[in-house]
Protein backbone atom coordinates (compact mmCIF):
# COMPACT_ATOMS: atom_id res chain seq x y z
CA UNK A 1 0.00 0.00 0.00
CA UNK A 2 1.26 3.13 -0.97
CA UNK A 3 0.14 6.93 0.84
CA UNK A 4 1.94 9.97 1.77
CA UNK A 5 3.97 9.99 4.86
CA UNK A 6 2.17 12.41 7.14
CA UNK A 7 4.58 14.81 8.58
CA UNK A 8 6.16 14.33 12.33
CA UNK A 9 6.89 17.10 14.44
CA UNK A 10 9.47 16.07 17.32
CA UNK A 11 12.50 17.54 18.99
CA UNK A 12 15.08 19.19 16.41
CA UNK A 13 11.87 19.74 13.88
CA UNK A 14 11.90 23.63 13.54
CA UNK A 15 9.58 26.22 12.06
CA UNK A 16 10.89 28.89 9.88
CA UNK A 17 9.04 31.56 10.85
CA UNK A 18 8.53 35.61 9.45
CA UNK A 19 8.40 38.44 12.42
CA UNK A 20 6.50 40.82 12.29
CA UNK A 21 5.00 43.65 14.65
CA UNK A 22 1.98 45.26 14.56
CA UNK A 23 0.26 48.43 17.13
CA UNK A 24 3.82 46.78 19.50
CA UNK A 25 2.55 43.35 19.43
CA UNK A 26 4.98 40.62 17.74
CA UNK A 27 3.48 38.15 15.85
CA UNK A 28 5.30 35.29 13.75
CA UNK A 29 3.80 33.36 10.81
CA UNK A 30 4.76 30.23 9.27
CA UNK A 31 7.15 31.15 6.27
CA UNK A 32 5.78 27.83 4.63
CA UNK A 33 2.90 29.38 4.16
CA UNK A 34 3.60 32.89 2.61
CA UNK A 35 3.29 32.54 -1.34
CA UNK A 36 4.95 36.14 -1.49
CA UNK A 37 5.75 39.21 -0.12
CA UNK A 38 5.71 43.11 -2.18
CA UNK A 39 6.25 46.76 -0.79
CA UNK A 40 3.85 48.65 -0.99
CA UNK A 41 2.97 52.37 -0.77
CA UNK A 42 1.19 53.32 2.82
CA UNK A 43 -0.83 55.71 1.52
CA UNK A 44 -2.11 53.71 -1.91
CA UNK A 45 -2.82 50.17 -0.29
CA UNK A 46 -4.39 48.43 -2.61
CA UNK A 47 -8.33 47.23 -1.77
CA UNK A 48 -8.37 44.09 -2.39
CA UNK A 49 -5.51 43.45 1.01
CA UNK A 50 -7.06 43.09 4.02
CA UNK A 51 -5.17 45.15 7.01
CA UNK A 52 -4.21 42.31 8.94
CA UNK A 53 -4.94 44.19 12.39
CA UNK A 54 -9.08 44.36 10.89
CA UNK A 55 -8.74 40.75 10.85
CA UNK A 56 -7.00 39.58 14.05
CA UNK A 57 -9.22 41.21 16.11
CA UNK A 58 -7.20 44.88 16.48
CA UNK A 59 -10.36 46.65 17.93
CA UNK A 60 -10.93 50.54 19.35
CA UNK A 61 -7.41 51.49 18.27
CA UNK A 62 -6.24 53.29 15.00
CA UNK A 63 -3.37 51.08 13.47
CA UNK A 64 -0.94 52.52 11.03
CA UNK A 65 1.72 50.30 8.98
CA UNK A 66 5.16 52.56 8.76
CA UNK A 67 6.36 50.13 5.90
CA UNK A 68 3.49 47.97 4.41
CA UNK A 69 3.73 44.73 2.65
CA UNK A 70 1.08 43.10 1.29
CA UNK A 71 1.48 38.89 2.20
CA UNK A 72 -0.51 36.79 -0.41
CA UNK A 73 -1.27 33.35 0.92
CA UNK A 74 -2.58 30.62 -1.17
CA UNK A 75 -4.17 27.05 -0.39
CA UNK A 76 -6.74 24.76 -2.35
CA UNK A 77 -9.59 27.25 -0.73
CA UNK A 78 -8.20 30.66 -2.77
CA UNK A 79 -5.75 33.32 -2.37
CA UNK A 80 -5.75 35.85 0.23
CA UNK A 81 -3.64 38.88 0.45
CA UNK A 82 -2.73 40.44 4.10
CA UNK A 83 -1.37 43.76 4.28
CA UNK A 84 1.16 43.37 7.53
CA UNK A 85 4.06 45.69 8.56
CA UNK A 86 7.09 44.75 6.62
CA UNK A 87 8.71 41.80 8.22
CA UNK A 88 11.85 42.30 11.13
CA UNK A 89 12.86 38.93 10.95
CA UNK A 90 13.02 35.31 9.34
CA UNK A 91 13.41 32.56 12.66
CA UNK A 92 13.96 29.37 12.81
CA UNK A 93 12.47 27.62 15.96
CA UNK A 94 12.65 24.37 17.37
CA UNK A 95 9.18 23.16 17.33
CA UNK A 96 9.59 22.42 21.63
CA UNK A 97 10.15 26.20 21.67
CA UNK A 98 6.91 27.10 20.90
CA UNK A 99 4.71 27.37 24.07
CA UNK A 100 0.79 26.64 24.52
CA UNK A 101 -1.37 28.97 24.82
CA UNK A 102 -3.22 29.16 28.09
CA UNK A 103 -6.35 27.28 28.71
CA UNK A 104 -8.20 31.38 29.40
CA UNK A 105 -6.49 32.56 25.58
CA UNK A 106 -7.02 29.67 23.76
CA UNK A 107 -10.49 29.62 22.43
CA UNK A 108 -10.25 33.19 21.89
CA UNK A 109 -6.90 33.29 20.29
CA UNK A 110 -7.35 29.93 17.82
CA UNK A 111 -10.61 32.12 16.50
CA UNK A 112 -7.97 34.83 15.24
CA UNK A 113 -5.60 31.82 13.82
CA UNK A 114 -2.99 32.65 17.33
CA UNK A 115 -2.09 29.01 18.33
CA UNK A 116 1.21 29.29 20.47
CA UNK A 117 4.04 31.87 21.91
CA UNK A 118 7.38 32.13 22.14
CA UNK A 119 8.67 33.28 24.87
CA UNK A 120 11.35 35.43 24.29
CA UNK A 121 13.48 37.08 27.16
CA UNK A 122 10.75 39.64 28.57
CA UNK A 123 8.66 40.13 25.10
CA UNK A 124 6.12 37.21 23.52
CA UNK A 125 5.75 36.42 20.19
CA UNK A 126 2.33 35.39 19.00
CA UNK A 127 2.52 32.62 16.71
CA UNK A 128 0.26 32.49 13.92
CA UNK A 129 -1.66 30.51 11.21
CA UNK A 130 -2.19 32.72 8.50
CA UNK A 131 -4.29 30.41 6.64
CA UNK A 132 -6.83 29.56 9.43
CA UNK A 133 -6.90 33.23 9.73
CA UNK A 134 -8.02 34.12 6.52
CA UNK A 135 -10.41 31.10 6.62
CA UNK A 136 -11.79 32.34 10.02
CA UNK A 137 -12.18 35.95 8.59
CA UNK A 138 -13.84 34.18 5.29
CA UNK A 139 -10.97 36.21 3.18
CA UNK A 140 -10.23 34.00 0.50
CA UNK A 141 -10.46 34.79 -3.40
CA UNK A 142 -10.44 32.69 -6.06
CA UNK A 143 -8.16 34.54 -8.35
CA UNK A 144 -10.56 35.51 -11.06
CA UNK A 145 -11.92 37.79 -7.91
CA UNK A 146 -8.97 39.70 -7.34
CA UNK B 1 -19.80 36.88 105.40
CA UNK B 2 -19.10 34.75 102.88
CA UNK B 3 -20.27 31.18 103.80
CA UNK B 4 -18.59 28.75 103.53
CA UNK B 5 -21.22 26.71 100.95
CA UNK B 6 -21.32 30.21 99.15
CA UNK B 7 -17.38 29.84 98.50
CA UNK B 8 -18.09 26.22 97.39
CA UNK B 9 -20.48 27.38 94.86
CA UNK B 10 -17.91 30.31 93.83
CA UNK B 11 -15.35 27.92 93.47
CA UNK B 12 -17.93 25.36 91.56
CA UNK B 13 -18.90 28.40 89.54
CA UNK B 14 -15.51 29.51 88.33
CA UNK B 15 -14.57 25.16 87.84
CA UNK B 16 -17.06 25.58 85.40
CA UNK B 17 -16.40 28.92 83.85
CA UNK B 18 -12.87 27.52 83.69
CA UNK B 19 -13.60 24.11 82.19
CA UNK B 20 -15.95 26.15 79.31
CA UNK B 21 -13.19 28.07 78.59
CA UNK B 22 -10.87 25.35 78.14
CA UNK B 23 -13.38 23.82 75.67
CA UNK B 24 -13.95 26.47 73.56
CA UNK B 25 -10.71 26.51 73.23
CA UNK B 26 -10.16 23.33 72.01
CA UNK B 27 -13.03 23.75 69.83
CA UNK B 28 -10.79 26.65 68.19
CA UNK B 29 -7.99 24.78 67.99
CA UNK B 30 -10.09 21.73 66.24
CA UNK B 31 -11.89 24.28 64.32
CA UNK B 32 -11.30 24.03 60.24
CA UNK B 33 -9.32 26.94 59.35
CA UNK B 34 -9.15 28.38 55.73
CA UNK B 35 -6.01 29.86 54.59
CA UNK B 36 -6.67 32.96 52.40
CA UNK B 37 -4.68 35.22 50.32
CA UNK B 38 -5.96 39.04 51.30
CA UNK B 39 -5.60 41.62 48.68
CA UNK B 40 -6.60 45.24 48.27
CA UNK B 41 -8.70 45.88 44.86
CA UNK B 42 -10.20 49.75 44.16
CA UNK B 43 -10.38 50.44 47.80
CA UNK B 44 -11.95 46.91 49.18
CA UNK B 45 -10.78 44.00 50.96
CA UNK B 46 -10.77 40.66 48.85
CA UNK B 47 -9.33 37.04 49.11
CA UNK B 48 -8.68 34.13 47.52
CA UNK B 49 -8.40 30.49 49.43
CA UNK B 50 -4.97 29.93 49.82
CA UNK B 51 -5.10 26.66 47.50
CA UNK B 52 -5.62 28.76 44.68
CA UNK B 53 -2.59 30.80 44.90
CA UNK B 54 0.43 29.77 43.49
CA UNK B 55 2.78 32.38 43.18
CA UNK B 56 2.41 36.14 43.91
CA UNK B 57 4.41 38.55 41.16
CA UNK B 58 5.14 41.93 40.70
CA UNK B 59 3.56 43.16 37.67
CA UNK B 60 5.64 42.65 34.91
CA UNK B 61 5.18 43.81 31.03
CA UNK B 62 2.05 42.20 29.37
CA UNK B 63 2.17 41.76 25.88
CA UNK B 64 -1.79 42.67 24.78
CA UNK B 65 -3.05 39.62 22.87
CA UNK B 66 -5.64 40.45 20.12
CA UNK B 67 -9.31 39.17 19.65
CA UNK B 68 -9.57 38.24 23.29
CA UNK B 69 -12.53 40.20 25.41
CA UNK B 70 -11.38 43.16 27.88
CA UNK B 71 -11.53 41.09 31.33
CA UNK B 72 -8.06 39.75 29.97
CA UNK B 73 -5.05 41.81 29.99
CA UNK B 74 -2.83 39.87 27.71
CA UNK B 75 0.26 37.24 28.36
CA UNK B 76 3.36 37.74 30.65
CA UNK B 77 6.14 35.08 30.86
CA UNK B 78 6.80 32.83 34.32
CA UNK B 79 10.31 31.28 34.47
CA UNK B 80 9.77 30.67 30.20
CA UNK B 81 6.13 29.50 30.35
CA UNK B 82 3.37 31.87 29.06
CA UNK B 83 0.64 32.76 31.35
CA UNK B 84 -2.81 34.85 31.00
CA UNK B 85 -3.48 37.15 33.05
CA UNK B 86 -6.95 39.01 33.48
CA UNK B 87 -8.02 41.68 35.32
CA UNK B 88 -9.93 41.02 38.40
CA UNK B 89 -11.54 44.52 38.50
CA UNK B 90 -13.06 44.77 34.95
CA UNK B 91 -14.70 40.83 36.12
CA UNK B 92 -16.06 42.43 39.43
CA UNK B 93 -17.30 45.91 37.39
CA UNK B 94 -15.32 48.09 40.18
CA UNK B 95 -14.16 51.38 39.22
CA UNK B 96 -10.50 51.52 37.05
CA UNK B 97 -7.53 51.57 39.02
CA UNK B 98 -5.05 52.62 36.40
CA UNK B 99 -1.90 54.34 37.60
CA UNK B 100 -1.57 52.47 40.99
CA UNK B 101 0.96 49.91 41.84
CA UNK B 102 -0.33 45.99 41.01
CA UNK B 103 0.50 42.73 41.55
CA UNK B 104 -0.64 39.31 39.47
CA UNK B 105 -1.67 37.03 42.02
CA UNK B 106 -0.80 33.19 39.48
CA UNK B 107 -4.00 31.38 40.36
CA UNK B 108 -5.31 28.14 39.93
CA UNK B 109 -8.52 26.29 40.10
CA UNK B 110 -9.14 22.48 38.45
CA UNK B 111 -7.28 22.67 35.38
CA UNK B 112 -7.57 26.58 34.60
CA UNK B 113 -4.44 28.60 35.62
CA UNK B 114 -3.86 32.31 34.70
CA UNK B 115 -2.91 35.57 36.26
CA UNK B 116 -5.23 37.72 38.17
CA UNK B 117 -4.41 41.48 38.38
CA UNK B 118 -4.95 42.85 41.68
CA UNK B 119 -3.74 46.32 43.12
CA UNK B 120 -1.85 45.47 46.51
CA UNK B 121 -1.35 41.96 48.53
CA UNK B 122 -2.09 42.39 52.08
CA UNK B 123 -1.72 39.86 54.04
CA UNK B 124 -2.05 35.42 54.27
CA UNK B 125 -4.44 34.49 56.97
CA UNK B 126 -5.64 31.38 58.44
CA UNK B 127 -9.13 32.35 58.78
CA UNK B 128 -11.68 29.97 60.80
CA UNK B 129 -14.39 28.53 58.69
CA UNK B 130 -17.52 29.58 61.01
CA UNK B 131 -16.26 33.15 60.69
CA UNK B 132 -16.47 32.96 56.76
CA UNK B 133 -20.53 34.72 56.59
CA UNK B 134 -22.95 34.14 53.77
CA UNK B 135 -22.53 37.17 51.14
CA UNK B 136 -25.20 39.73 52.51
CA UNK B 137 -28.03 40.67 50.04
CA UNK B 138 -27.01 44.04 49.51
CA UNK B 139 -23.81 43.24 47.67
CA UNK B 140 -23.68 44.43 44.61
CA UNK B 141 -25.00 42.87 42.17
CA UNK B 142 -21.66 42.92 39.66
CA UNK B 143 -20.13 41.17 42.42
CA UNK B 144 -22.00 38.92 44.22
CA UNK B 145 -21.92 35.94 41.83
CA UNK B 146 -18.19 35.45 42.84
CA UNK B 147 -18.83 35.48 46.45
CA UNK B 148 -17.83 32.72 48.64
CA UNK B 149 -18.74 34.55 51.70
CA UNK B 150 -17.21 37.05 54.02
CA UNK B 151 -15.71 37.90 57.11
CA UNK B 152 -13.70 40.20 59.46
CA UNK B 153 -10.46 41.22 59.72
CA UNK B 154 -8.70 43.78 61.78
CA UNK B 155 -12.08 45.31 61.75
CA UNK B 156 -12.57 45.43 57.98
CA UNK B 157 -14.91 43.51 55.71
CA UNK B 158 -13.33 41.21 53.41
CA UNK B 159 -14.82 39.51 50.26
CA UNK B 160 -14.03 35.82 49.66
CA UNK B 161 -13.86 35.12 46.27
CA UNK B 162 -14.73 31.68 44.53
CA UNK B 163 -11.94 31.63 41.75
CA UNK B 164 -13.67 28.73 39.54
CA UNK B 165 -16.37 31.06 38.89
CA UNK B 166 -14.42 34.15 37.79
CA UNK B 167 -12.59 32.07 35.18
CA UNK B 168 -16.08 30.57 34.27
CA UNK B 169 -16.68 33.86 33.74
CA UNK B 170 -14.08 35.23 31.26
CA UNK B 171 -14.15 31.84 29.55
CA UNK B 172 -17.73 32.80 28.37
CA UNK B 173 -17.10 36.49 27.77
Amino acid sequence: MTGVAEETYGAGTELRLLVFSIDGSRFAADADQVDSLQLCDPESVPGHAVPFHEVVGFTGRAVTYRCPEICTIRSEAGICRLVIESPEDIIAVPWESLRPLPALIEPFAVQRGIWAGIAESNRIILVIDLCRLASTGNLWKMQGDI
Amino acid sequence: MASEQDISKSDRILSEIKLLRERQKITDVDEPQLQVVMFSLAGDMYAFPGRNVLEILPREEVSPIPGTPSCIIGLIIVRGDIESVVDLGKILDLPATEGRESFVLLAASGTVRSGVQIDQVEDVVEVPQSAILAAPATLDSGIREFVAGQFEHDGKSVTLLDLEKIFAQVAAA
